[in-house]
């Protein structure tokens, strides 16, 4: 067996081990555990939303929160309207997709450091129109979802197998020549505009996925608290992504989620007593990341594991 | 009659925040127009600046001596904050991020020491005079003058001196400009702790006119990066003038409109009018 499908082999079998060990959790724990469980995965799909425009196609946007606070709202006007749970999600996933079209058309006519402000002012705007419009988001008081009552380890496994659909769908696409376009803009725009691409094309297109999720994750965050509020689209939610997701992983399926699952450990772990510091120590731990490992936790372990299995086939050979 | 004086009104408030608006940016045009550092923790610096005021002023009594103070901390903090983030100040994403990190930290920092509830600075000049049946306080007009004292010195500095002259070759060609003998590094430090020293400066001279929070720098950085990138990079009188349009515009909105939806409307326009205006000179990379 050659050393890269070898690999291949070990890395599907660590992911099907860590899904199913998740799936087997609430098992275990008590329910604060599961609820806080819950929304790490919903929190990992979110960043996963902003890993698939940043980690694989390069684009540094803050503008995830526009599609997350989208995604919320639409699902509770569903759920209000008695559309239901399905096809509310549908809608949703729509909404955000049409959401990210738009959107990602007005952001990608700028490069660099413009690209950056213009999402960034954009999620600031989206806030400020839901903040001014109390008629339609019930402004900072918000809206109740009318939900029927669950059971908490029901809405985990909803919750986990929506999670597990998209982070499939998300490696279909990225393992796709779709998904290889996007790799190739992020490693070199002009090369791939000179290769025929139409980048900007693909790089709207990239924004439309990534828009449907993070609108999905926003949709279940809601369905899962029964509240939403103009504050869901407050673009402090995309940096949360952006923090997660760089220092789980960019450019990786499993990153964002333990990015995520890291950091909430982190502040569950400084409970209310060191809660306050938590700001400081994310920020203290991005500049470092950023300035010594820049793929992550999961690119360290990928590092680690692939020096560790060349030198076995080193002896081997 | 009545609403004549409101529009005047308006307009005198737009000017003089404006200029203050200029100042800040002004610090940003340093590090990310001339240097082409994109510095996220601008807003921070200046944050960190009114709260230096509010400290200093209350503890040692003079608010005269915050103005001083303030800018050379705060410088500084960005001398510091640019020796540790030198590895990735040349790559436009690592700089966001680590910048970012940068904000948290500091922000986080001033919510862990002062709390989150705002801080209040009573004006150093209490009088006022009386305009369109409302008080007005001198001191916005005399923070307004050094304002604008600043950017005349710091005008001089870049386009007059040798420094400014060292800058702009910094910026053109760093591998020639090490050729010629400039200490590029050193251009650098100095360029960064320049514009943060601006950033708290402008942060010292607005703390006794705003309420004092941990998120007013994020809430003005966005503002304070679209004056800088529609102004033009590097381009000092641009984003001073452009400054001034952003905050007159936004001062007569809020006549006709509530506060945020006033606010809306100033940041679409400025957006439209950057997405618009194409071929803007861009810094490297």
């Amino acid at each position: 067996m050659s050393g890269g499908s070898k690999r291949y082999l070990m890395k599907a079998v660590a992911s099907s081990v860590a899904v199913t060990s998740i799936g087997v959790l609430p098992l275990f724990l008590g329910r604060f555990q599961v609820v806080l469980l819950t929304e790490v995965i919903i929190w990992g799909v979110f960043a996963l939303s902003f890993n698939l425009i940043y980690g694989y196609t390069g684009m540094l946007s803050f503008g995830q929160s526009m599609f997350f606070g989208a995604g919320a709202y639409i699902l509770t006007y569903g759920i209000i309207w008695e559309f239901g749970l399905p096809l509310s999600l549908v809608m949703v996933a729509l909404g955000g997709a049409l959401l990210g079209l738009i959107v990602g058309a007005v952001a990608v006519r700028v490069r660099g450091a413009k690209f950056f402000l213009v999402t960034l002012v954009g999620a600031i705007l989206f806030h400020l129109i839901a903040l001014d419009n109390r008629w339609l988001t019930g402004g900072d008081d918000g809206l109740l979802v009318p939900l029927q009552f669950r059971g908490i380890t029901e809405n985990f496994y909803l919750i986990y197998g929506f999670g597990l659909f998209v982070g499939l769908v998300t490696f279909a696409i990225v393992k796709s020549p779709v998904g290889l376009v996007f790799r190739m803009i992020k490693g070199d725009r002009e090369r791939a505009e000179l290769l025929g691409y139409w980048t900007d094309g693909y790089r709207i297109l990239s924004f439309a996925i990534g828009g449907a999720i993070a609108a999905l994750a926003g949709g279940l965050y809601g369905y899962t608290t029964g509240f939403v509020s103009a504050d869901f689209f407050h673009w402090s939610y995309s940096a949360d992504a952006v923090v997660w997701t760089v220092l789980g992983g960019s450019g990786t399926i499993a990153g964002p989620f333990v990015g995520a699952a890291l950091l909430t450990f982190i502040r569950e772990v400084l409970s209310s007593t060191w809660g306050v510091v938590y700001p400081v120590l994310v920020g203290l731990l991005l500049v470092g990341l950023v300035l010594g490992f820049p793929d992550g936790v999961v690119g360290l372990l990928g590092r680690i594991s692939s020096r560790y299995s060349d030198k076995k086939g080193a002896d081997g050979g | 009659m009545e609403l004549v004086s409101q529009i005047l009104f308006g307009l005198l408030n737009g000017v003089t925040w404006g200029i203050l608006l200029a100042l800040i940016s002004s610090g940003l045009n340093v590090i990310f127009g001339l240097l082409g550092i994109v510095n996220v923790a601008h807003g921070s610096f200046y944050m960190v600046g009114a709260y230096l005021a509010w400290l200093i002023t209350t503890q040692l009594g003079s608010f005269w001596l915050a103005l001083f103070l303030a800018p050379l901390i705060v410088g500084m903090l960005g001398i510091l904050a640019e020796f540790i983030l030198k590895p990735v100040e040349q790559n436009h994403t690592l700089s966001v991020l680590g910048t970012f990190g940068v904000t948290l930290a500091l922000q986080g920092s001033a919510l862990t020491i002062w709390g989150g509830a705002p801080k209040r600075l009573s004006a150093p000049v209490g009088w006022k005079f009386s305009l369109f049946g409302t008080g007005y306080s001198y001191y916005r007009i005399i923070a307004a003058a050094i304002s604008l004292i600043t950017l005349i010195c710091l005008w001089f500095l870049l386009e007059r001196t040798d420094v400014g002259l060292k800058f702009r070759a910094v910026q053109e060609d760093p591998e020639l400009s090490v050729a010629a003998g400039i200490r590029v590094p050193l251009v650098y430090s100095l360029g960064f702790g320049l514009g943060a020293a601006l950033a708290g400066l402008s942060g010292a001279l607005v703390a006794p006119t705003v309420s004092i929070t941990p998120e007013m720098g994020l809430r003005i950085f966005a503002i304070v990066f679209l004056i800088v990138i529609a102004g033009g990079l590097g381009r000092i009188w641009n984003a001073v003038l452009f400054a001034i349009v952003f905050s007159v515009v936004r001062g007569l909105l809020t006549t006709f409109f509530n506060p945020t939806a006033a606010l809306i409307a100033t940041f679409v326009l400025v957006l439209v009018f950057l997405l618009l205006r194409k071929n803007l000179p861009t810094s490297r990379g």
